[in-house]
């Protein structure tokens, strides 16, 4: 048990975090604990969960991924232009599905084969999608979804959102799939050293372009339920919530040179995101000030997370040998 | 023959110059109007903003930083800026262009100082807090603004942008000077060499007595203090500013700078490739436009471009990289 604390330090603050910003919020305002307020706060952050679950096993893999929101909304409008223009709707989706899993093999190939150095590839390859997207939009929203379209993003089981399930169902299913499978072994090894990665036998670049993959595949799941829900799409419907998902992803306690982390760390870091937007909201807080709260929260946790890590191994190394503080992966890097 | 081409090859700058000079042949024989003296010089003029931009992340880029406030801080500035100048309405001693100029590179410093004190000091990774500060400084313009635009820039102020010594404009002038400071520091002063050295081994630089954390501080500043720079020409280009001035523009940034030879890894800086690499960006533009294909070709275009310069120079990156380490081991002569 005490193994299992320590192991997951990181998440337990989280969640002690979580759990008081709750009741901190709850005294501001009365509206909060009901259960209406918590549906609404867990549908808030359906969209952004899912995107950090792409971008922290990315991120682990050592890599990122600045192409996710132009993937969500190259497949939306795929998706839309193809159903609005009298395509069956089950074709129009298979044919987005299609769309994003190609777009996550081009990062693939280009981060894992070529060698384009991640942030790079996305950074092209985001304004391509986006690209590509603009011009079968023609710039403009697209509207006009079968109603049959909408239960994606609006049905309801009862008081809950479906599309929380599914967001519960993908941040579980991506924690087994990066904890419990080789496949997730493999992608945090590469992203602590892809050298001995090599050596040890894994086949890097294959791994690599499935982690891009599986990401572009968890855009498309956002791409279904946020075009469905507000039954339109956009170019940029999901550009918002890539820089959100990096601070989430990090703030989540992944780190961004890859290799450590965990992805209910990041899960945590959206409900904390989420929840003090929600709360600040309720506060009458203006939406460009929560933005404000948001990156400053950031910076001012990770600069301590840094400061007290570094107290430390003052502390543990200074007996022993001085140098070898200086000798650490992120020193080098 | 073949030898000389391959070497010429080797140079980013001229496979920049040859693309670029490719794209214009092409398009003024799709549309004469392309070579006209004004639509040249609207080309240079209109892209001044990216290009001071583009400079900074070159340097920013020599010891595998990234800056993505730059947008942010840009916007900062030329709220300010034209607010000010619009409130003052009519030159004077103390708000003229020089002390606008010298007002936006300061404000620009100080907000590039916030960056590298966490970067340098802190030690956080530089994506992760200029993603933070570009959402704070959004944050507070929007806050402070309320999201109104401030136009209305005086003529003395945005007539920088046609007007100039000897017909050309005084932004590009501007230009020049930044293009010549930079170079200036880059490659003559004990400074930007320490820059390059932390860019070929941040540790050997380390051990060899650079300090690091000043280094890192420094590029920093000097990016901070270009977005102010382009904070003002981007009053001069608008004759306005708003809260989301240049959203975005970080990404067309980093762009030109890969385009123009840099490396994420760090340790090369070009700044005449950089500046091409701009040039590249906004010809194609450009000739979308005179061509007559539809605005929303734009975004595909150029980002095809940018992913197929950058494969391409990965791809030549790792070859001389290979072609090294073969003539490294290969038994010496003698």
């Amino acid at each position: 048990m005490k193994q299992f604390m320590s192991r997951h330090a990181t998440e337990w603050v989280l969640l002690g975090l979580l759990v008081v910003l709750f009741f901190a919020v709850s005294t501001l305002s009365p509206n909060f604990l009901s259960s209406n307020n918590i549906f609404q706060l867990a549908r808030q952050m359906v969209e952004l969960s899912i995107i950090t679950s792409a971008m922290a096993c990315i991120i682990i893999s050592g890599g990122i991924d600045l192409s996710l929101g132009a993937q969500v909304g190259l497949t939306a409008v795929t998706m839309a232009v193809l159903a609005v223009n009298g395509c069956p709707l089950a074709v129009a989706m298979l044919v987005g599905l299609l769309v994003a899993l190609a777009a996550g093999a081009i990062n693939g190939v280009l981060v894992g084969y070529v060698g384009v150095p991640p942030l790079v590839a996305t950074l092209g390859t985001s304004l391509v999608f986006a690209g590509a997207a603009t011009v079968m939009s023609r710039g403009r929203a697209v509207s006009g979804f079968p109603k049959e379209y909408l239960v994606f993003g609006q049905t309801m089981w009862g008081p809950v959102p479906a599309q929380v399930v599914a967001m519960l169902a993908i941040a579980a299913l991506t924690w087994l799939l990066m904890t419990s499978t080789r496949w997730g072994r493999k992608v945090y090894l590469i992203g602590a050293n892809p050298i001995a990665a090599r050596f040890a036998g894994i086949r890097v670049p294959r791994v690599l372009l499935t982690t891009y993959v599986f990401a572009a595949l968890l855009a498309f799941v956002v791409a279904v339920i946020l075009s469905s829900r507000t039954a339109t799409a956009r170019v940029d419907l999901g550009d918002a919530y890539v820089l959100s998902a990096i601070s989430a992803v990090v703030f989540g306690g992944i780190s961004i040179m890859g290799g450590r982390g965990n992805v209910l760390g990041a899960f945590l870091g959206v409900a904390i995101f989420t929840v003090i937007q929600n709360g600040l909201g309720l506060a009458g807080v203006s939406v460009f000030i929560q933005t404000v709260v948001i990156g400053a929260i950031l910076i001012v946790v990770l600069t301590a997370r840094e400061l007290f890590a570094r107290a430390r191994a003052l502390r543990t190394t200074s007996a022993l040998q001085p140098s070898a503080v200086a000798t650490t992966k992120e020193e080098s890097l | 023959m073949s030898a000389i081409i391959s070497r010429v090859l080797q140079r980013r700058e001229a496979v920049l110059a040859l693309v670029i000079a490719v794209v214009c042949v092409v398009v003024t024989l799709i549309s004469p109007q392309f070579v006209s003296g004004t639509n040249v010089v609207n080309i240079l003029t209109s892209n001044v903003v990216l290009a001071v931009l583009a400079l900074g992340m070159a340097v920013v880029l020599v010891p595998a930083h990234i800056d993505v406030s730059v947008g942010a801080q840009l916007a900062v500035v030329a709220i300010v800026v034209s607010d000010l100048v619009i409130a003052v309405g009519e030159a004077s001693v103390l708000v003229n262009p020089i002390t606008m100029v010298i007002l936006g590179v300061l404000m620009g410093a100080v907000l590039g100082a916030l960056n590298g004190v966490l970067v340098s000091w802190v030690r956080l990774p530089a994506i992760i807090v200029t993603l933070g500060m570009s959402s704070i400084l959004r944050g507070v313009l929007f806050a402070t603004t309320k999201g109104t635009w401030s136009s209305g820039v005086p003529g003395w102020l945005s007539s920088l942008q046609v007007k100039g010594p000897l017909g050309v404009p005084w932004v590009l002038v501007i230009l020049a000077v930044t293009v010549a400071a930079l170079w200036f520091f880059m490659h003559r002063t004990t400074a930007g060499r320490n820059v390059m050295a932390l860019g070929g081994n941040r540790e050997a630089a380390a051990r060899l007595g650079v300090k690091v954390g000043r280094v890192d501080m420094t590029v920093f500043v000097i990016m901070g203090a270009l977005s102010g720079l382009a904070g003002v020409l981007y009053v001069i280009k608008m004759g306005s500013a708003q809260p989301g001035a240049a959203v975005g523009i970080e990404m067309s940034a980093i762009a030109a700078a890969i385009l123009g030879g840099a490396s994420v890894f760090g340790g090369r800086i070009h700044l005449a490739g950089t500046l091409l690499g701009v040039l590249l960006l906004g010809v194609i533009e450009n000739a979308l436009v005179l061509s007559g294909v539809p605005v929303y070709w734009q975004g595909l275009v150029s980002g095809l471009i940018v992913v197929t310069a950058v494969t391409a120079a990965v791809i030549q990156d790792r070859r001389a990289a290979r072609a090294q380490r073969i003539a490294a081991m290969a038994p010496k002569e003698q």
